[in-house]
């Protein structure tokens, strides 16, 4: 089989990039520890480092490998659902529609799981937009899909600003979050570690559904894919896994567009390899991401969202260049 | 009890919009039968084969897989006893050529099961059908138009279906490898299978249908045998053009009777 070797290659590798991105992610930052600090204060709780380690670095940390996770799964499950690369929750704006849920939510006074429920919420009627307006007769045109992504980003945005004007003002600064993707307040919490290893779980007998559905409905359907079933699993999968994400980071972008298009490159099309690939690359690149966000410039801390977007931008430029989308 | 048709269609009606594409369509497909679906731009040719192919509902009518109504068919099960080429397949960009023709064998793989050798075996013999051994690596968007047609083909191939319904398959292909699809297709007629495939070039429907459905743009469909509907007259009537017929079976053409100017 081509590929084989480089598949378990880079998965090998991405396994250990995520153990040293970890390691990194705890050892850096205003009070720095060695590497070996770090490996000791993560097993012993009465070491002097333990707090900053575990309770600061290692919980946000973690968080944000969870978010970054999250956000390459739900790119990729878009990207084969609509045959289009340029698929992504933040550009199609079901980010912003999650983060509209979450912030209408949190401005009548809701906390908790109820937030995440109307972020879902949120997420879900994103998504029901795109499907409905982005496909014309035929298959899914790029065009219509980013002029769909960014007419509903807009309108989220519009009334992320509205409810923004509406709130309380020492409200404000927690609420900025959800706009540009921040994960100085991430904290760690089960839930989204445990929403990503679920869906991870119910994927891997579904693997070569996707593969077929990468070839468009009829053909899938035609070599047996109950693709209606599937194609609702899909689409609610990906709304769960993008609000989930934007509970913990706010609206991070471009991790699930630069992420499976890069893993994509390197190993081809099989979404058995795709998706443990996509998931380990994209917590690392967003824990990376936002180590950088919180030290290069300290101590002043951006947005993790500043950081992915200017990555992200040339990245979907230089996509959108390529003769072949 | 006599073989039941591996294929058949009764009295099929099918609708597109307000548009009435054919009436009360029936034919029998059997084992070692070619069938060519002929007839002018938008008449139905493909509404008509994704309907064989169960991947749309027929208006009216009833379709019948081996001697079983289709709907009685698990998705899988039917993938296993027909396949389909679509008229315009669409290509992810970063597959590569052996991911592309393996989806071909996802009928006879179990939910957890993975490709065997066997599989991979049956898809490298699928590439060497369409003149495409040593493209296994290849990414897809390297491929040139008739090279991803020919792709698409062995994923049908690799499928092993009793029935191959074919929208086009010659769509894109260079005169060679027209042939050898087509030769290909005759081989697994003899072996057991049956064709229904639509196509453009009425010289290739002479050469290898056995039977044929004229479709109208009125409506009005021919199905029986190629000797008796494929003749000057009656394409000249379908196609709206004046036709001759030169030669003799199996070589036998047709050619528009005035040249143009």
């Amino acid at each position: 089989m081509p590929f084989a070797e480089h598949r378990a290659a880079l998965l090998l590798l991405l396994v250990g990039l995520t153990g040293a991105g970890f390691l990194l992610a705890l050892g850096v930052g205003a009070l720095p520890l060695s590497v070996a600090t770090v490996w000791e204060a993560v097993w012993r709780p009465d070491h002097p480092a333990f707090p900053v380690v575990w309770g600061l670095r290692g919980a946000r940390a973690a968080a944000v490998w969870c978010a970054g996770a999250l956000l390459a799964l739900a790119g990729l499950l878009m990207q084969t659902l609509l045959r289009n690369p340029l698929a992504d929750p933040y550009v199609l704006g079901v980010s912003s529609g999650a983060a509209v849920g979450a912030l209408a939510a949190i401005v009548l006074g809701a906390a908790g799981l109820t937030v995440a429920a109307a972020a879902f919420a949120g997420a879900v009627v994103v998504m029901a937009l795109v499907f409905a307006l982005a496909r014309g007769a035929g298959p899914w045109s790029a065009t219509r899909l980013i002029l769909t992504g960014v007419i509903v980003a807009a309108g989220a945005s519009a009334v992320v600003a509205l409810l923004l004007t509406l709130a309380p003002e020492q409200r404000l600064h927690s609420m900025l979050f959800w706009l540009m993707g921040d994960a100085s307040g991430a904290a760690f919490s089960p839930w989204p570690m445990a929403t990503l290893i679920v869906a991870s779980l119910l994927l891997v007998p579904w693997g070569r559904d996707l593969n077929a559905l990468a070839y468009g409905e009829a053909t899938a359907q035609s070599v047996g894919v109950p693709v209606a079933q599937l194609r609702w699993g899909l689409y609610l999968l990906a709304s769960l896994l993008t609000a989930t994400a934007v509970t913990l980071v706010g609206s991070v972008g471009f991790v699930g567009l630069i992420v499976p298009h890069a893993v994509r490159i390197m190993i081809g099309n099989d979404h058995r390899w795709l998706i443990p690939c996509s998931i380990l690359a994209g917590g690392t690149l967003l824990m990376v991401a936002d180590t950088a966000a919180r030290t290069l410039w300290a101590p002043l801390q951006l947005p993790v969202g500043i950081v992915t977007a200017l990555l992200g931008v040339p990245f979907f430029l230089w996509l959108l260049a390529r003769a072949r989308i | 009890m006599p073989t039941p048709p591996l294929l058949a269609a009764d009295a099929l009606t099918l609708t597109l919009g307000h548009r009435t594409l054919c009436r009360g369509l029936s034919l029998s497909v059997h084992s070692g039968e070619w069938w060519v679906v002929l007839g002018p731009n938008g008449v139905g040719k493909s509404t008509l084969l994704a309907t064989l192919a169960g991947l749309r509902r027929a208006t009216a009518g009833a379709i019948t897989l081996a001697g079983r109504p289709l709907t009685q068919w698990s998705a899988r099960e039917q993938a296993q006893r027909r396949g389909w080429l679509a008229q315009s397949p669409f290509f992810p960009s970063e597959a590569t050529v052996l991911e592309a023709v393996l989806v071909g064998r996802h009928p006879y793989l179990s939910r957890w099961g993975w490709e065997t050798a066997a599989d991979v075996a049956i898809a490298r013999e699928a590439l060497a059908a369409v003149d495409l051994t040593g493209f296994e690596a290849r990414r897809l968007h390297t491929l040139s138009g008739g090279e991803k047609q020919r792709v698409a083909i062995a994923t049908l191939l690799a499928q092993q279906p009793d029935v191959y319904l074919l929208d086009e398959p010659t769509n894109h292909l260079d005169l060679r490898h027209q042939r050898q699809v087509l030769e290909q297709l005759a081989a697994r007629c003899r072996a057991g299978a049956a064709v229904i495939a639509a196509l453009h070039d009425l010289n290739w429907a002479a050469r290898y249908a056995t039977h044929a459905v004229l479709l109208s743009p009125d409506g009005d469909t021919e199905v029986g045998e190629a000797a008796t509907l494929l003749t000057a007259e009656r394409l000249s009537t379908l196609y709206g053009l004046s036709l001759v017929a030169c030669g003799n079976p199996p070589r036998r053409h047709f050619v528009p009777a005035e040249a143009g100017t």
